[in-house]
């Protein structure tokens, strides 16, 4: 059993417990432990740069404690990949900010040397699709529909993972639980979630047109890989009901449909409180 | 070097902000025709994977935020993380995390985070 780090997030950690939950009891079956992350912080994301170029210390910490403790980091989020992985290239290519930033962290008893592998869930779960294939032992009679987070395969310079224009990893990996992957004519499209927190109206008008879609194609439930994804698409579906009654859509994280596959206890993937 | 942009257009059909929110998203700035909207982005970053001169549209939408007003909602994450380190209230977390049956959680303490961030008194800067 290999271990790693749960880099959650703030999302995840203050909303989305299910979701960790779900991804720690997952993770075991293709043969990865997930350890707390004790005293990480969140990874700053477009918030904090958007501010300051302190940013670049808040996201080395964590990098750096995850290397103080010699394991690497996964992650839930497709923001928290972005930016984690962003600071990690942006310090090991500039020599002058990697010595300030190391000059800081040594306040913390840390160091950032670039030896963190940062992978997000999905990442993990492709490189172990026959160990997936293997626990199977509730095939799924189930029509799902997905949306892929944007910030795990773009830009794909940085990220260098699946097609960063119509990603098929999470499809793939979805395939092996039985389930039947539904295309829907907005699957590729962006949730908007953070567009929310500058253009509320307009994000809900996004999630409810994505919505529709996946539901129009068929869908009993909408997969997700990200928290921002369950934010927009879930989280507003209450509000959108006012006015479209219709646009009812279930959703699932990744880990959830994985673990109803594997046969694991629906309490085990945060399925009931 | 830095690229620059060539004011194609390229990226306009693949950003959400941009279709949904008015024409006035950050690619509209970087094409050079609004003074607003810096903050209006969905992080998609179709713009940059589109971009033929591969302009670093994330760069350019920091920089000018930092010259703008910013929503209410980013300026109270921003001013969250600065206080707690995260961007969310985090008050009743291991309650809430004893309740799905998750182990307990310790987060960053202030003072470590006063390090941190820089405005301790050290004269690092």
């Amino acid at each position: 059993m290999e271990r790693r780090l749960l880099f959650s997030g703030c999302l995840i950690l203050t909303h989305f417990q299910a979701y960790e939950l779900a991804a720690k009891s997952v993770l075991p079956h293709v043969g990865i432990e997930l350890a707390d992350m004790e005293e990480f912080t969140c990874c700053g994301s477009t918030i904090f740069p958007s501010f300051s170029e302190e940013w670049i210390y808040l996201t080395a910490y964590n990098l750096a404690l995850a290397e103080s403790q010699g394991f690497d980091i996964v992650t839930l989020c497709g923001s928290c990949t972005r930016t984690l992985k962003l600071a990690s290239r942006t310090l090991a290519d500039d020599d002058d900010l990697r010595v300030k930033v190391n000059k800081r962290l040594s306040e913390l008893g840390l160091r950032f040397e670039g030896q963190v592998k940062i992978s997000h869930i999905i990442e993990v779960l492709a490189e172990r699709m026959p160990a997936i294939a293997a626990e199977v032992r509730n095939p799924l009679d189930l029509n799902v529909a997905l949306s892929h987070p944007c910030n795990v395969v773009r830009p794909s310079e940085l990220m260098q993972f699946d097609d960063p224009w119509q990603p098929q990893k999470m499809r793939e990996i979805v395939k092996l639980t039985g389930a039947t992957v539904v295309d829907y004519p907005l699957e590729y499209e962006c949730c908007g979630s953070t567009l929310s927190l500058s253009q509320e109206l307009q994000a809900l008008e996004a999630a409810k047109a994505k919505l529709r879609s996946a539901l129009e194609a068929g869908a009993e439930r909408l997969i997700v890989s990200c928290g921002n994804c369950y934010l927009s698409l879930a989280g507003n579906q209450q509000k959108i009901r006012q006015t479209d009654p219709e646009i009812d859509l279930p959703l699932l994280f990744l880990p959830q449909l994985l673990g109803l596959a594997f046969g694991i206890p629906e309490k085990e993937l945060g399925l009931e409180l | 070097m830095k690229k620059v942009c060539e004011t194609c257009g390229i990226c306009r059909p693949c950003c959400l902000a941009s279709r949904v929110a008015g024409g006035t998203s950050i690619v509209s700035i970087i094409c050079g025709d609004s003074e607003t909207g810096a903050w209006n982005c969905a992080n998609c970053w179709k713009c940059i994977e589109a971009c033929p001169e591969g302009v670093d549209v994330y760069e350019e939408m920091i920089r000018k935020r930092r010259e703008e007003e910013a929503p209410e909602e980013y300026r109270k994450k921003y001013e969250s993380i600065c206080k707690t380190g995260y961007g969310l209230p985090v008050d009743e977390l291991n309650d809430l995390r004893e309740m799905w049956g998750l182990k307990k959680i310790k987060l960053i303490d202030r003072e470590k985070l006063r390090k941190l961030l820089g405005d301790d008194d050290s004269g690092d800067e």
